[in-house]
């Protein structure tokens, strides 16, 4: 059976599309193995 | 004077009273508002700002109180905020906007004696939501002196494009994950991103708080120096900014520096991961650097998810940054479907994920700095291909030309753009010749935090002894 091939611009499939790259990207960091005591670095500088 | 000229050789054109700063400020207004267009290289000519900048050069000039930018022109990409000129950010919804300021870094050029020529087109918001097409920007797609059937890369596309054709003499640009690498290495120009902290970001857009960074990008690496030197610095309106201040190495310090510096180098960068068209020039690049800094030793990138690690860090800072903006009644006047899609998709990634994104950074950091206790300095691609079609998706394989190899098991260095910018660290790009497609190839050497006197050093050797950079497009 043929399938209908899609827009690769089409909005709803780009939205489906970014909404899957959101989770992958998430996965791949979950993935990874990270230390409990490592820290995010830090710009943040308190007031002096 | 050749329009090809460097700022070396137009700071004692002007010194020695061959041209007048005025002559050079209207010579290059002309040029850009003749030849710019062809590239969509110009958001705005600032001829007004030029002229009088001119004029206080020329004065300068006069008392012999020159510096080397004394009566220089440059373009600023169209995310730096400049006085008396509309600040678009490269996107329709800002297409109106003034900020009535200068940017901390134009203001330093300012003070330094050089000549704001134009605002340079840019990539919409920099492309924080991931563009699809070349065309994502106010002022269409960015063309490359080299053949306007290519991009000229992005995000900093005018900028790159702008001095490639040589139409100003330098360019600032910036830099989130490759936004001044990229097109300096599809339009065979030195573009230097500095260590983050380095150049204070006041008054440029913010995409990403953690990863924007402004840098030069110029025809030598002299050049980007004498840029650095002048915008770099402490400054009080960014508290992001490390105070540290950039001074180039004197030449014979320079030249022994270069000699003895140790390289870390990947070899299935190039063997693996090069395009067919790019493989052979890149190799010979490689070598050429080799004869010229003969410490050789192999270093590679931990396998990380550098590519997920740097959009999740840039998108969520992205979509907290225009969150008003993706939510309002102006986002759709924004020219890529994908790019809104992103940033649509990107006010929904978790807090989790994003510190785990900046967690994984303090690795990266870590295993950064492992890796310079052995060599001076990474060498690798600044592209793997040369500019894609300007009808190419971006995000989908080349249907022709600028095909890049299959993915193999080595990934080497690959990843380096994600990956020194998720550390903060330096790199600059540069020319070393060109593909069979007839367009520029270039590497890159990214260094520990403040390196960039050495890495200027590498490369000023490099362009000593080579002509790669000396080569020029035609009109």
């Amino acid at each position: 059976m043929a399938t209908e091939e899609r827009n690769i611009d089409d909005p709803a499939l780009l939205a489906e599309q970014a909404r899957e790259n959101v989770e992958k990207a998430a996965a791949d960091l979950r993935s990874q193995s990270l230390p409990i005591e490592t820290e995010p670095p830090t710009v943040f500088t308190p007031p002096t | 004077m050749s329009r090809f000229a460097t700022i070396a050789e137009l700071a004692r054109a002007l010194r020695g009273r061959k041209v007048s700063a005025v002559e050079l400020a209207t010579e290059t207004c002309d040029l850009l508002e003749t030849l710019a267009p062809r590239y969509h290289a110009l958001a705005t000519l600032t001829r007004e700002r030029a002229l009088t900048e001119a004029r206080a050069a020329d004065r300068a000039l006069a008392r012999k109180a020159a510096n080397p930018l004394t009566g220089i022109p440059y373009g600023a990409k169209d995310l730096l905020a400049a006085r008396g000129a509309p600040t678009t950010w490269g996107a329709p919804p800002y297409r109106d906007q003034v900020i009535d300021m200068d940017a901390t870094a134009i203001a330093k050029l300012k003070r330094a004696g050089a000549v704001l020529a134009a605002k340079l087109a840019m990539v919409e918001l920099a492309g924080g939501g991931g563009y699809r097409y070349p065309s994502a920007s106010l002022q269409g797609p960015g063309l490359n002196p080299w053949d306007r059937g290519r991009w000229s890369g992005g995000s900093s596309s005018g900028s790159a494009s702008a001095v490639g054709a040589g139409l100003v003499p330098f360019a600032l640009g910036s830099e989130t994950s490759g936004s001044i690498g990229t097109p300096s290495a599809y339009c065979g120009v030195t573009g230097l991103r500095p260590t983050y902290g380095l150049v204070s970001r006041h008054g440029a857009m913010a995409l990403s708080w953690t990863l924007d960074k402004i840098g030069p990008m110029a025809r030598t690496a002299e050049d980007c120096a004498i840029v650095l030197e002048a915008i770099a610095g402490p400054d009080a309106d960014d508290r992001t900014a490390s105070g540290k201040r950039f001074r180039p190495l004197a030449a014979r310090a320079a030249a022994s520096a270069a000699k003895r510096a140790r390289v870390g180098y990947a070899e299935e960068d190039v063997a693996d991961h090069a395009s067919t068209e790019g493989k052979a020039a890149l190799a010979k690049g490689v070598a050429e650097l080799r004869n010229i800094v003969p410490h050789f030793a192999r270093a590679t990138l931990p396998a990380m998810p550098f590519g997920p690690m740097v959009q999740t860090v840039y998108a969520s800072e992205g979509a907290s940054i225009f969150a008003e903006l993706i939510e309002g009644p102006r986002f759709e006047e924004l020219v890529d479907a994908r790019q809104k899609a992103g940033l649509r998709a990107s006010l929904e990634i978790k807090a989790r994920d994003y510190l785990r994104a900046m967690r994984l950074r303090t690795t990266l950091i870590e295993a950064y700095a492992a890796i310079f206790t052995n060599v001076d300095v990474i060498l690798t691609m600044g592209r793997a291909a040369t500019a894609t079609r300007v009808t190419q998706p971006l995000d989908l394989p080349p249907t022709a030309g600028g095909a890049v190899a299959q993915p193999t098991k080595r990934p080497g260095n690959t990843g380096m753009i994600a990956a020194g910018n998720l550390a903060g660290l330096p790199a600059i790009f540069f020319p070393c010749g060109f593909a069979t497609d007839g367009l520029p190839v270039g590497l890159q050497l990214v260094g520990p935090p403040f390196s960039e006197a050495l890495l200027v050093a590498i490369v000023a050797a490099y362009q000593g002894e080579t002509g790669h950079h000396l080569k020029r497009p035609r009109d």
